[in-house]
């Protein structure tokens, strides 16, 4: 029996190890991959301290720091059910294995959304990509079409356009809702063209997508861009779904939690972008993730009366 | 008990610098002292068409494990083929 099992990855869940493992009490972190969206982030320049770093260096220096501290990590692994057993202790089911556990800190993050258009399912990975950092340089002298116009958009294309020979950006927005700051670097890079006011609606191709048929909403027009690279980055949803038979989830499906990081089910605690925190930033990840731990551990020490 | 290794698969890894699962996946060989040839197909153009039409696919990374093709981190399918026991 662990006292604490943390599911998850990403700043949340690595901050969280951290605090835990620094309490003394016998944890247990369990994720798939390292760094969540962090990962996929080419320049971070918003984490204090740390004025610009690509999202990996950011990745591995976490990771190494929580590899400092005495915790039990299973990497690569994909936890497939989390249930409540009649004594309130949790039962975690990877593949392979089961794990009992006091309390549990959920910390797994979002996952990119899908745009739901003919063809997206067909030609993933065969010139469609949700990943910008891992795939950029693959469209190398390209045309590629970026599906999106927010920051995540933006951050898209100015990535693929290290590479590629031309970047649409197929906004659906009349009118772009990233930062003022992202909007003047998309619009002076020459590689870049921004349409606005569109919709999506399907992906052509053979093996590989070769065409993007989109409506121009301003004119209700269709019309085809061949492009044979495509980046998917409309937002992303939350990795909610372990639980969501067993705590409360707000309309987005996001885990509602207090200001103790608990969720409704009192030794189920939650941190970072799958909350319903109010920013998904790194570092208001990481500092839920500590807040996690502590308040994980107070309740640890209040079941046994201490 | 990891088996005794008779000799060195022959493993080689198409990915891309900036490509995270791709660490995971090196980092993963590199802990299990397993030697693999480190391919970059934002550089070598040869190799990245080598690698689209033997994954039949662009994703990174893909790796060539004795000559079978196993695309992105696919841990089970890669302790599978290299006897890597948890």
């Amino acid at each position: 029996m662990y006292d604490l099992i943390i599911i998850g990855g990403g700043p949340a869940a690595i901050t969280a190890g951290i605090y835990a493992a620094r309490k003394k009490i016998k944890v247990l972190l369990l994720t798939k991959n390292w760094g969540g969206q962090m990962a996929w982030a080419p320049e971070i320049d918003n984490y204090t301290g740390i004025s610009n770093v690509k999202g990996l260096d950011l990745v591995n220096r976490m990771v190494a720091h929580l590899k400092e501290n005495d915790l039990e990590i299973k990497e690569g692994v994909e936890v497939k059910k989390v249930s409540l057993k009649k004594d309130s202790s949790l039962e975690v089911r990877t593949g392979e294995e089961v794990y009992q556990s006091r309390t549990l800190i959920m910390a797994t993050g979002r996952t990119p959304k899908k745009i739901n258009a003919a063809g997206e399912e067909k030609f993933l990975g065969k010139g469609i990509s949700y990943c910008a950092v891992c795939d950029a340089p693959l469209y190398a002298d390209r045309v590629v079409a970026v599906i999106g116009g927010g920051n995540t958009g933006i951050n898209t294309a100015l990535e693929a356009a290290k590479y590629a020979a031309r970047v649409y950006i197929l906004g659906y927005q009349p009118k772009s809702s990233a930062d003022q700051y992202l909007q003047i670097k998309a619009e002076s890079n020459p590689k870049i063209t921004f349409y606005h006011n569109i919709l999506t609606h399907e992906f052509k191709g053979d093996n590989f997508v070769s065409a993007v048929v989109y409506e121009d909403k301003n004119t209700g027009e269709k019309k085809e861009l061949a492009a044979t690279g495509v980046f998917i980055a409309i937002g992303s949803i939350p990795n909610s779904s372990l639980v969501k038979n067993m705590v409360e989830l707000n309309e987005k499906k996001e885990i509602k939690i207090d200001c103790q990081n608990a969720s409704s089910v009192k030794n189920i605690f939650a941190a970072g972008d799958v909350t319903d925190v109010s920013h998904k930033q790194i570092i208001v990840a990481t500092g839920e993730g500590a807040k996690a731990a502590l308040n994980a551990y107070n309740y640890l020490n209040q079941m046994k009366g201490e | 008990m990891e088996e005794t290794r008779k000799e060195q698969p022959a493993i080689r890894v198409f990915s891309t610098p900036s490509c995270p699962y791709c660490v995971n996946l090196k980092q993963y060989l590199d802990e299990k002292g397993f030697k693999y040839e480190d391919i970059d197909v934002a550089e070598d153009e040869k190799a990245r068409e080598e690698m689209i039409s033997k994954s039949k696919q662009m994703g990174v990374p893909v790796a060539e494990i004795n000559g079978e093709i196993v695309v992105g981190f696919d841990k089970a399918k890669i302790d599978q083929l290299l006897g890597i026991k948890e």
